[in-house]
């Protein structure tokens, strides 16, 4: 071969030029480019090979091809549909797991970007993402092997005060100045070196520039910020991706951020912190350097707990589990779930497409020998059949592209993703749905094809070309199809089955009727008795509490003291602050002692309520009056009452060692109102105005804390949706090939119906006759998916600390449901054939 | 095939083989209508371009020694032949006769 040693010395000599001039990465895709464009004619072909490629034969295949599918409209039709539905679901699937995969990898040097998280003693979490500041800017800033560390934290709701009017901007954060030396965010005014360098510097995204002043020229303007904080506008910058696994509108200098814990190394974990390591680095090693430094700065009983880990950005959208994320992240579960659905359906549409095929290509089976005998070779037959299964296929694909667009909304509100019809039709999507095409044309008509073309033409002209072998793969493919549809509907009962047992599963408290409302302004903290008050007339309200935090999530963690128990046998406790009128507000029950009331003033600072959990696992007998103390915060409790267990995470962890008690007021960050049944929403606007007086700024917001704990299996609901969808698809496209099977049966048999029927055959019977044959399968395709499906529904289930297990209901759900299907499409085709006139039956041939 | 016709893409290579005199073979061809012409093609073009000119009878070719950059392959030299001197010489004369039929306005206006 002159050409290709030619070919290939041409390449490798422009490869190395290349890589001088232009770096070997950028050389390597160049080489690849000119690669794929030295793919045409004259060399593919060969300089003197005679063509083989016969344009005349072509041309008749593909006139053949469109006529055979005229000649059988509804076995093409189901055919063709069925392909569209399945090519379709594969389209959007890979839409969206194209894009998942996608996140942060867009950063230069993202293999050696890591976020720095602490070490953290809970279960169902890693680690947590947010720690203290000297950690990332001391510790690990000073390690050789560290080229730039960026923290960010978080802003807080703010406004913009611009000639008279404001502009709420939410989400910002306070960054260093290095965060563009660890992650790609082009400028686009303003140096990248300085423009977070000192205090009071805001860099903006486009977007936020172009709302808040109509034009991205604003370099060096002067904005005031929650009408106190003045900054420059010190660099713009394009507007973060998309597919970031954190965003903001604009990033203030950390420079300006004034809190007085800032350099603290214990008390005020804030800080998310990435950095970038030299290339060729052992993040473990580096990882137990930096925790070593961190012990050091920091004393003996808490240096024992402290401890970091570097997590590789490019992993944290899909397989975080950290404590206080910094944004709400995918799940590599959900992935999985849509990418093998798509996979399933393809499946399914192309074992239809198969079944539909083989059943096709057997009534032509007389054609075959016509051809044969006039001649035509063996291969220039399997040509044949190819070429008619990639013209539907082609077809089929050309539909799925247009229904794929045409559902794109409500594909959107299921994964929560904004596609676009440029996104379907972009040049890879067009490209990958080409590709599987033509592999399904190849591999789906190949054995068809093989086993016609290799027929005697003999057997072929009477018609008797199928073998049992073919009827039998029919039988089986119908039989795969059923199995996993039905497993798909099975495994979505079961994920209802458990969504329906967390919603009505008794919490442990009240969670109806209550709605949290949170402090957006820390003044409200000095006013809390005011505002208290001032809730608590409003008509309407039952109760009022102040707290820190609240059920749902949003518990913290401190350590503790207990005397007479050594530190290592006490559990990790998780707590929750709020006033005296906290436990009371939320309905909590109580199981020993008493809860605090304002009758004792003590209790303010010492009492302390803990739930059944705390006691069980410190193995006490009667709690009551018994010592706890928290030195980093220096208070000392007595328990005072032992509350009910109660879930304040979601389901999926079990419930852990609890404290409750209340705080100073300046701890407060958000009231808990707890409505009278007939409380409207006037009541709320009412609240609504109360808040205003104290907080004339921000705008008054509101959650109700049952929809917050629906919101905890949002992710599990979205893939109970899909499943429970797909299952849908799969009964749609497997019912299309039993309705084709059904169809090439009767019009099989119609000879014998007619027979039958003269010699006294009810429609009934016959009717039976036909289904049979299918009911057989169907069983056979359940006996598959039952044990399949309670596999899966176990794995999902083993997610969650309380399940519902595997109804027997489910199951009987899915075994009637697939029956009934089953059964329907084939009586409707066997009706028909058995209300034929035999005389005109006997006389087909 | 009417052997005279040459496209204007397939003139520029013949010119670039002239040029180099015994020295052209793909990448040289390449490198040179990217340096003098800013035409910036792939190899898999100028490699169909040289076939043809070729075909057409205007090039004549032969492998050649193998060096220790090309990974010791060897690569096929182009020269031109005598017909592809006169396509040549016929593509600028119809060229120049055109040119000065265009009224002086135009002309004087792409010279500047």
């Amino acid at each position: 071969m002159d050409v290709l040693e030619e070919v290939q010395g041409d390449l490798d000599e422009a490869f190395e030029v290349d890589v001088d001039a232009v770096g070997a990465r950028r050389a390597r895709i160049r080489y690849w480019k000119e690669v794929l464009l030295f793919v045409r004619f004259h060399t593919v072909r060969g300089r003197r090979a005679r063509a083989s490629f016969q344009p005349a034969m072509t041309l008749n295949h593909i006139r053949g091809a469109v006529r055979a599918m005229r000649k059988q409209k509804l076995i093409t039709t189901l055919n063709v549909a069925g392909l569209a539905v399945g090519l379709a679901c594969t389209l959007l699937a890979s839409l969206f797991v194209i894009d998942e995969l996608s996140y942060d990898a867009y950063h230069e040097d993202i293999d050696r970007m890591y976020r720095l998280n602490g070490t953290f003693d809970d279960g169902g979490f890693d680690g947590i993402a947010k720690i203290n500041g000297p950690w990332g800017a001391v510790a690990a800033a000073g390690h050789p092997a560290v080229q730039a560390v960026a923290r960010f934290t978080f802003f807080g709701q703010t406004f913009a005060d611009l000639v008279g009017e404001k502009h709420s901007l939410q989400g910002g954060m306070y960054a260093d100045s290095t965060v563009f030396d660890v992650f790609s965010w082009p400028l686009v005014a303003g140096k990248s070196e300085d423009a977070l360098r000192g205090p009071g510097r805001i860099v903006l995204t486009e977007t936020t520039a172009l709302r808040l002043y109509g034009t991205i020229d604003v370099l060096g303007r002067d904005l005031l910020l929650g009408g106190t904080l003045p900054v420059v506008v010190s660099g713009i910058m394009q507007d973060v991706p998309d597919n970031s696994h954190f965003t903001f509108p604009f990033l203030v200098s950390m420079a300006t951020y004034g809190h007085e814990s800032h350099d603290d190394w214990w008390r005020w974990n804030q800080y998310y912190t990435y950095l970038k390591l030299a290339p060729g680095t052992d993040p473990e090693a580096t990882a137990r350097d930096v925790s070593g430094v961190i012990r050091a700065n920091l004393p003996a009983d808490a240096a024992a707990s402290a401890g970091v880990m570097l997590q590789p950005v490019e992993r944290i959208y899909l397989h975080s589990r950290q404590f206080r994320e910094i944004a709400p992240l995918g799940s590599a579960a959900r992935v999985w779930t849509l990418g093998s659905l798509a996979v399933l359906i393809l499946a399914i549409a192309a074992l239809n497409f198969l079944t539909l095929s083989t059943a096709r290509s057997g009534i032509r089976s007389r054609e075959v020998g016509v051809r044969k005998v006039l001649g035509a070779g063996h291969f220039g037959l399997v040509r044949q059949f190819v070429t008619e299964a990639t013209v539907s296929l082609a077809t089929g694909g050309v539909l799925a592209l247009g229904l794929a667009v045409a559902v794109l909304d409500t594909f959107n509100e299921l994964t929560g993703k904004a596609f676009t019809a440029s996104d379907v039709l972009s040049l890879p999507v067009v490209l990958l749905l080409t590709a599987v095409v033509l592999f399904l044309g190849m591999a789906t008509s190949m054995y068809p094809a093989v086993v016609q073309a290799a027929a005697r033409p003999v057997h072929a002209l009477r018609g008797q070309a199928q073998g049992a072998g073919m009827i039998r793969l029919r039988q089986g493919l119908v039989t795969v199809q059923f199995a996993v549809s039905a497993m798909l509907l099975i495994v979505a009962g079961i994920v209802s089955n458990q969504l329906r047992f967390i919603e009505t599963a008794p919490l442990g408290f009240e969670r109806e009727h209550l709605v949290a409302v949170p402090f957006q302004d820390n003044g409200i903290n000095a006013r809390a008795d005011d505002i208290r008050a001032a809730v608590q007339s409003v008509p309407g309200v039952e109760s009022v509490t102040l707290s820190g935090n609240r059920p749902g999530g949003g518990d913290w963690g401190i350590p503790v003291e207990i005397p007479g128990v050594a530190p290592e046998d006490i559990p990790g406790i998780r707590m929750l602050v709020g006033d005296v009128a906290f436990p009371d507000v939320y309905g909590m029950s109580l199981a020993a002692g008493r809860l605090p009331s304002p009758d004792h003033p003590s209790d303010r600072d010492q009492a302390l309520l803990v739930n059944q959990e705390f006691v069980r696992q410190m193995g006490w007998d009667d709690p009551i009056g018994q010592p706890v103390s928290m030195p980093a915060v220096d208070r000392s409790f007595e328990i005072v009452g032992v509350v009910t267990d109660f879930h304040f995470r979601s389901m999926h962890e079990q419930i852990a060692p609890l404290m409750l008690f209340a705080a100073p007021d300046n701890w407060y960050s958000q009231m808990t109102i707890r409505l009278r049944p007939d409380a409207s929403q006037e009541t709320i606007n009412a609240v609504g105005s109360v808040y205003a007086r104290f907080d004339p700024v921000n705008a008054f917001r509101f959650t109700f804390l049952d929809e917050q704990f629906d919101a905890l299996y949002a992710a599990e609901r979205r893939v109970g949706e899909q499943i429970r969808l797909g299952s849908w698809f799969a009964f749609l496209v497997a019912c299309m090939g039993l309705f084709g099977l059904a169809t090439f049966t009767a019009q099989r048999r119609t000879k014998e119906i007619g027979i039958r029927k003269v010699v006294g055959a009810s429609q009934w019977v016959i009717v039976r006759l036909l289904t049979r044959e299918t009911v057989a399968l169907v069983m056979l395709s359940l006996l598959l998916a039952i044990p399949a499906a309670w596999w899966i529904g176990d794995i999902w289930l083993s997610d969650f600390a309380y399940a519902a297990g595997i109804p027997v209901s489910t199951f009987m759900v899915g075994i009637l449901v697939t029956l009934s299907i089953a059964v329907g499409t084939t009586a409707l085709q066997a009706w028909r054939a058995a209300r034929m006139d035999p005389v005109r039956a006997i006389r087909t041939e | 095939m009417r052997r005279e016709q040459i496209g204007e893409f397939e003139e520029l290579v013949l010119m670039a083989v002239a040029a180099l005199s015994g020295q052209a073979y793909g990448l040289s061809v390449r490198t040179l209508l990217a340096d003098e012409a800013g035409r910036d093609a792939s190899l898999g073009a100028i490699h169909a371009t040289l076939y043809r000119l070729q075909d057409k009878g205007h090039l004549e070719s032969s492998l050649e020694g193998a060096t220790e950059k090309r990974g010791g392959r060897r690569k096929r030299m182009f020269r031109v032949t005598g017909s592809g001197v006169r396509a040549l010489a016929t593509a600028r004369e119809a060229r120049e006769s055109l040119w000065t039929l265009m009224p002086g306005i135009i002309r004087s206006e792409v010279a500047s």
